[in-house]
C-alpha cells in the first residue's frame, strides 16, 4: 500500500470550534455552524441539525469568511469632509472616534427631536436574524412614523404580501408538498436557490421532481433555472400576466364550468348581493351585506341561521335595487378574457391557456378530502406563487388580485396541498362583514383589509395615509420630496439613518435615489462596505457582520403538517474588529441603545420593546442600562421560560415544539370567509379620490377596482418602434439583493456563465439586428439611459426580451472587485407619476429598450 | 475492491453552483480555478428549450487518460480507485491537463489571495500549500472522506444531487439510491473507455 503514502495532506483544517448560528447572506435566515481555526473563522456550512433549512447552505452562504476578512470592509468611523456629494465624488473621508461619531449624531437627534421628529427616516433591509422590529421600536420611540425596510418596498411584494395577507393573514406564500401535486409559478424562481423557504423548497421540489410526483408550470419571459427545471415553461410576453391569469379564470368559469361551488358559497363573499355602484348592498337594519336564498327566494343577512342556500348566479331586485352575487359580476366581468384574445396580448397559445385551466382544475380534485389527525379536511393539491416578475408593474395591483383568485376558485387556500400561508399573523379575526382580517404590529408592512383610514396632510413621509390598502409606499418619499409642491409636502426628512439597505442602488432608479438622498443634509449609515448609499453620507459607521453578532428571528416554521415549529438564533462567532469598547458590541441595537441614551428617549424605547415583545413582569425593560445580550436574554424567557434564556440557545441553538392539524392547515378551520370579490378596493378609492381632490393633490386612483383588470403598463406604448424590447431582470442563485457582490468566489462564479459581463437575447431577434453572440452592445431606453453589455444569443428567451442578471452594474469605488460587473437593471427604471401604482405602491420594472452593436453607426 | 465514487441525480440539480463554492471554500482553490464546476448547456430550439445543468469534478476514472500522460508518473490511483496528483512528483508538464478529455486538471501558475489588495486573515489560515506550477484537481475531498465524511460538495448540496460512496457494494448509498430511483447511471463520453467513477442519473 506504499501508493497511500501520497495521499496530499494540505487543506485539513479540523475544526477547533464550532459556533452554530444562522445566516444573513439573504432573508431566509439558514442554520449555520461557523467554523473557526485559532479564532479566525474558516468555514460555514449547513447546521445538520436546524430544520430551517436541512442541513444544507447555498453558495452565497458559505462565502462569509470571505466577507469577515474583506479589505473592503469599514472598521472604523468616518466624516465626510467633502459637502459635494455624489456617486462618483470622492466624499474625503476622514476617520473619526467612536465618540465623536455618536455625539454628532446624537447632538443631530436632539435637535431634530425638538424641532420635528418625523423629519428623521430609518430604513433597513436587515430581515434574517436582523433588527426589524428594534429598529422600528427606536424610531417610533423617537417619534417618527418613517421606519421602512427601504430598498425592497419599492418593487419586493407590493402585490403578493396584499393578497397572503388578504385571504391567508400571512406575510407570503407557499407549498404544501407533502400533498401539492401541481405547482404554477408566475415571475419567480422559487425552488430553485432564491426566494423565500429557499433551501427547504428546493430540496422538496428536488425530491418531487425525481419521484415525478408533481407537475411544475412556470409562466417567465425567459427559461430560468425554475424554468428550466419544471414541466413546463411558458414564455409570456413582459406585463402581461394578469390578462393570462384572467384568461385562466375566464375558461375555468365560463368554458369548463369548474369552481368549488361549495367553498365559494359557505368560506367566501362570492354569494354577497352587489349593487351597481359595485358595493354590496346590505340590510337596512342590521347594516349586513345580504345574499340570496334560491329556497326562501328571499334576501338574508350573510349569517342568516335560516339560510337554506346560496346564490352564486343570477340577478335580483332587493327594496328596488338592482343586484347581482359578486361572482355573477366576476364570471361576467371575466368574459372578454378569451384564450383568442388574450393569446395576442400574452404570445401564448390559446390552447396553452385552455390546458392549463383545465390542468388546474382538474389537479384541485374538488370535493375530495383527506384524514388527519383524525380530522376529515379538504384536499385541493394545486398551488400558485408569484414574486416581483408579476408584481412590479404600473397595474400591479390587479395582477395579485387576480392571481389569488385561481386558488380561491378552487377552494386550495391554507388546506392539504393548496396554495399555503407562510409567516401566519398570530391575530386572525372576522369583520362584521364575515370576512377574514389581521393585524401586524411588529412590521410596518400593512395588511389591505380592513382598508386604514385615508388623511390629509400625510403623517408619514411614505404619504402611507393615501395608500389604505398598500403594504408599503416608500416609493412616494423620492416621488414627493423632489416635487414637494404638487405634493403640498408637509415636511422634509432632513436625517436618514441607514442599516444595511444601501437603496441607493436596490430601490428606485439609481440618479433618482442619488438626485434624493442628496436633498437629505444628515445621512448615516451603518455599512459592511463603502456601497453607493454609504457613499452619498455624511457619517459611516461599520457595520456588524453577520457572523459577529446575536439575532434573534421570529419563531419559523415550514407549510403542511410535517416538521415542527422552531426558534433558534444567530450568535457572535468572532468579536468585530472594531475599536474597544466598540469590540463589544454584539448588534447594531447596542449602538442604538447608547443613542438613545445620549438623546434622551432611551425609556420611550425601553417601552416601546416591551409593548413590542409584550414583556411581563420581572421581564418589562425599565431604569436600567441594558445590552443587546441582556435584552435578548429576557426575551428569551419571557417566550420560553426562565431556563431558557440566551446561554441555553447559545448551548442548544434549536428549540422545537410540535405543529397541529389545526396550525397547519388554518383554511380547513377557519369560521372567517375569505374575498373573491374585492368590495373593499371600490370603497378605499372613493376615500382616496375624495380627500385628494378635497386637497388638491394631483392622484391616480383609476386603478382601484373591485374587479381586476389586465391593463398595459406605458412601455406598451414606446415612443417609435426601435424601441422594440423590454429588458428583465432575474436573480441568480449565486447572488442575493446588492450585498453579496464583493466575495470572490460569487465573482468569479458568475463570471464562468458570463451573467458577469452578459445579457440573455433570443438568438433569432439578435440575427436580425445583426448581433452574434459575444458582440458586446449598447441597451437603450426611451429615456436615453443607457448600459452596454456582451450579448449572448440564446434560445430559453422572448423574442421580445434582453435578461440581465443579479443587481450589478456598481458605481462606487469602495467594492473594487464588483465595479464592471453586470448591468444596473434599476439604473434603467423610470421613477414619475407614469410608472407607479397609486394602489399598492409598486415602481415599474416594464422597461422598453433598443439595442444596437456598440460603435455601430445606428445610434 | 472499494471503488469510491459518486452518482449525480441530474433530476434533482438545480444548477446553483453550492458545490462549486463548497468546494472552493474548503480546498482554498485560486479564485479563477474550480475543481467541481456546474456546465450550462442551452438545448433545444426557442420556444421548447431550456438549459441543462451538469455539475462536473474529476471523474476518478478507472483507466485514467491524465495517469498515462503524465511523464513523471506523478499521477497515481489509489487501491479505492481514487486518482490523486503526488505534486512532490510533478514537474509541471501539464501533460495531464489535455490528456484530461473532462477538462478537470489545471496547472497551478500563482499563488494568488482572494483579493487583489493582499492577504487576509482567512488567506493566512487556510493557507493553501499547493505547490506551484503542479497539477490539481478534485481529489474526492480525500481530507475528509478518508475520516468517514461526506466530500464538501455533497454536504452542501441543497437538493442532494450528489451521492458519494463505494461503487463496488451493492449496500452503498449510491447504490441503493440508483437501485430505489430505478434508472441507470451513465458516464460521460463512454466511448473512450476511460470507465468514470462519477456516474449521472438523467
Amino acid at each position: 500500500m506504499a501508493q497511500e503514502t501520497a495521499i496530499p495532506k494540505r487543506n485539513e483544517f479540523p475544526s477547533e470550534k464550532i459556533v452554530r448560528s444562522m445566516c444573513s447572506q439573504c432573508w431566509n435566515g439558514c442554520g449555520i455552524q461557523i467554523h473557526l481555526q485559532d479564532e479566525i473563522i474558516t468555514k460555514v456550512d449547513g447546521d445538520p441539525e436546524n430544520p430551517q433549512n436541512l442541513g444544507v447552505i447555498c453558495a452565497k452562504g458559505q462565502v462569509g469568511p470571505q466577507g469577515v476578512y474583506s479589505p473592503y470592509r469599514i472598521k472604523k468611523p468616518m466624516k465626510r469632509t467633502n459637502p459635494e456629494k455624489g456617486l462618483e465624488i470622492d466624499p474625503k473621508w476622514k476617520e473619526i472616534s467612536w465618540e465623536e461619531a455618536l455625539s454628532t449624531i446624537s447632538e443631530h437627534l436632539k435637535i431634530l427631536r425638538n424641532d420635528n421628529p418625523k423629519k428623521l427616516m430609518y430604513c433597513a433591509f436587515d430581515v434574517a436574524g436582523g433588527n426589524q422590529a428594534e429598529y422600528r421600536a427606536w424610531t417610533t420611540s423617537f417619534g417618527s412614523p418613517n421606519y421602512t425596510p427601504g430598498s425592497a418596498d419599492f418593487f419586493c411584494g407590493n402585490s403578493v404580501h396584499t393578497m397572503h395577507y388578504l385571504n391567508q393573514a400571512s406575510f407570503h406564500g407557499g407549498v404544501d408538498f407533502k400533498f401539492c401535486k401541481y405547482l404554477l409559478q408566475l415571475g419567480t424562481q422559487w425552488g430553485s436557490v432564491v426566494n423565500t423557504n429557499i433551501l427547504a423548497a428546493t430540496h422538496e421540489l428536488a425530491d418531487a421532481r425525481a419521484s415525478g410526483r408533481m407537475k411544475v408550470v412556470v409562466v417567465d419571459p425567459w427559461c430560468s433555472f425554475a424554468g428550466s427545471k419544471a414541466d413546463e415553461w411558458i414564455p409570456i410576453r413582459p406585463g402581461t400576466d394578469a390578462a393570462f391569469v384572467l384568461s385562466l379564470v375566464n375558461v375555468m368559469i365560463n368554458e369548463l364550468g369548474k369552481y368549488d361551488e361549495q367553498f365559494l358559497k359557505k368560506r367566501t363573499n362570492a354569494p354577497y348581493l352587489v349593487g351597481q355602484d359595485k358595493l354590496y348592498l346590505r340590510d337596512a337594519g342590521t347594516g349586513k351585506p345580504l345574499i340570496w336564498d334560491p329556497v326562501d327566494d328571499l334576501a338574508k343577512d350573510f349569517d342568516d341561521p335560516s339560510i337554506k342556500d346560496y346564490c352564486l348566479l343570477g340577478e335580483f331586485d332587493v327594496a328596488g335595487k338592482k343586484c347581482k352575487p359578486g361572482f355573477q359580476l366576476i364570471k361576467d366581468h371575466v368574459k372578454k378574457y378569451t384564450p383568442e384574445w388574450v393569446s395576442e396580448v400574452t404570445t401564448v397559445p390559446a390552447s396553452t391557456i385552455r390546458k392549463t385551466a383545465k390542468e388546474w382544475v382538474e389537479q384541485a380534485r374538488i370535493g375530495e378530502t383527506v384524514e388527519i389527525e383524525g380530522e376529515r379536511i379538504p384536499l385541493r393539491p394545486v398551488a400558485v406563487n408569484w414574486y416581483r416578475g408579476t408584481s412590479a408593474h404600473k397595474h400591479s395591483t390587479a395582477i395579485g388580485y387576480a392571481i389569488m383568485m385561481l386558488p380561491t376558485l378552487v377552494g386550495a387556500i391554507d388546506v392539504p396541498g393548496g396554495a399555503m400561508g407562510e409567516g401566519r399573523m398570530r391575530n386572525e379575526s372576522t369583520t362584521s362583514d364575515g370576512l377574514l382580517a389581521t393585524e401586524n404590529k411588529i412590521s410596518v408592512v400593512q395588511p389591505p383589509y380592513p382598508p386604514r383610514t385615508v388623511s390629509f396632510p400625510p403623517d408619514s413621509s411614505f404619504y402611507f395615509e393615501l395608500f389604505p390598502i398598500a403594504p408599503y409606499s416608500p416609493v412616494m418619499v423620492p416621488l414627493t420630496q423632489l416635487n414637494p409642491e404638487k405634493y403640498k409636502l408637509p415636511y422634509r426628512t432632513e436625517m436618514v439613518i441607514q442599516v444595511r439597505n444601501n437603496f441607493v442602488k436596490s430601490s428606485g432608479p439609481t440618479d433618482i435615489m442619488e438626485k434624493w438622498i442628496k436633498t437629505v443634509p444628515f445621512v448615516v449609515s451603518f455599512s459592511i462596505v463603502m456601497d453607493e448609499t454609504a457613499t452619498m453620507s455624511d457619517i459611516v459607521l461599520p457595520d456588524i457582520y453577520y457572523l459577529e453578532r446575536e439575532g434573534l428571528p421570529p419563531p419559523q416554521t415550514h407549510p403542511g403538517i410535517e416538521g415542527t415549529v422552531f426558534q433558534y438564533m444567530q450568535h457572535q462567532a468572532a468579536p468585530p474588529p472594531f475599536d474597544p469598547p466598540y469590540n463589544k458590541i454584539t448588534s447594531v441595537v447596542d449602538i442604538l441603545l447608547e443613542l438613545a441614551k445620549r438623546a434622551g428617549f432611551l425609556d420611550d424605547f425601553y417601552n416601546e420593546m416591551n409593548l413590542t415583545y409584550g414583556l411581563k413582569g420581572e421581564y418589562i425593560l425599565k431604569n436600567k442600562n441594558y445590552s443587546w445580550n441582556d435584552i435578548l436574554d429576557l426575551r428569551l424567557k419571557n417566550s420560553y421560560g426562565s431556563d431558557r434564556g440566551l446561554d441555553w440557545f447559545k448551548k442548544n441553538q434549536v428549540l422545537t415544539w410540535p405543529k397541529n392539524v389545526r396550525v397547519a392547515y388554518p383554511g380547513a378551520f377557519r369560521k372567517a370567509r375569505i374575498h373573491l370579490y374585492y368590495e373593499f378596493i371600490e370603497k378605499a378609492g372613493e376615500d382616496v379620490a375624495r380627500v385628494t381632490k378635497d386637497n388638491g393633490i394631483p392622484w391616480e386612483v383609476s386603478d382601484y377596482e373591485a374587479l381586476p383588470e389586465w391593463k398595459p403598463c406605458p412601455s406598451f406604448n414606446p415612443r417609435s418602434k426601435d424601441y422594440d424590447l423590454w429588458i428583465i431582470s432575474s436573480k441568480i442563485p449565486t447572488h442575493t439583493l446588492s450585498g453579496s457582490i464583493y466575495y470572490p468566489a460569487l465573482i468569479s462564479v458568475t463570471g464562468s456563465h458570463m451573467f458577469d459581463k452578459g445579457v440573455m437575447m433570443n438568438a433569432d431577434t439578435a440575427s436580425k439586428k445583426g448581433i452574434k453572440f459575444g458582440d458586446w452592445i449598447v441597451i437603450e431606453t426611451e429615456t436615453g439611459k443607457k448600459a452596454r453589455a456582451m450579448a449572448l444569443a440564446s434560445e430559453v428567451c422572448h423574442p421580445e426580451v434582453v435578461v440581465c442578471f443579479g443587481n450589478h452594474g456598481r458605481r462606487v469605488s469602495g467594492i473594487p472587485n464588483a465595479k464592471g460587473i453586470g448591468v444596473d437593471f434599476n439604473g434603467l427604471l423610470e421613477l414619475d407619476e407614469e410608472h407607479i401604482d397609486f394602489v399598492d405602491g409598486a415602481l415599474d420594472s416594464c422597461i422598453r429598450v433598443k439595442v444596437y452593436k456598440e460603435n455601430s453607426t445606428r445610434e | 475492491m472499494v471503488r469510491k465514487g459518486m452518482i449525480i441525480d441530474l433530476k434533482r440539480c438545480v444548477g446553483c453552483d453550492a458545490c462549486t463554492v463548497a468546494c472552493a471554500m474548503e480546498n482554498s482553490t485560486p479564485s479563477d480555478i474550480f475543481w467541481a464546476p456546474v456546465i450550462h448547456q442551452e438545448i433545444g430550439k426557442f420556444p421548447n428549450s431550456k438549459v441543462v445543468f451538469l455539475p462536473t469534478l474529476c471523474m476518478h476514472c478507472e483507466d485514467p487518460p491524465c495517469m498515462k500522460a503524465c511523464p513523471t508518473k506523478a499521477i497515481r490511483k489509489r487501491n479505492d480507485g481514487i486518482v490523486l496528483v503526488d505534486e512532490d512528483v510533478c514537474a509541471g508538464h501539464g501533460s495531464c491537463v489535455s490528456a484530461c478529455p473532462y477538462g478537470a486538471l489545471s496547472l497551478y501558475e500563482n499563488q494568488k489571495s482572494q483579493y487583489r489588495e493582499g492577504t487576509t486573515p482567512l488567506d493566512l489560515a487556510t493557507k493553501s500549500k499547493f505547490k506551484i506550477r503542479t497539477a490539481q484537481k478534485c481529489t474526492f475531498n480525500v481530507s475528509r472522506t478518508d475520516r468517514g465524511l461526506d466530500p464538501a460538495c455533497v454536504v452542501a448540496c441543497p437538493t442532494q444531487c450528489r451521492i458519494f460512496g463505494d461503487l463496488d457494494d451493492p449496500d452503498s448509498k449510491p447504490n441503493k439510491y440508483v437501485k430505489e430511483r430505478g434508472s441507470i447511471p451513465l458516464p460521460l463520453l463512454p466511448e473512450l473507455k476511460t470507465k468514470p467513477s462519477v456516474l449521472y442519473l438523467t
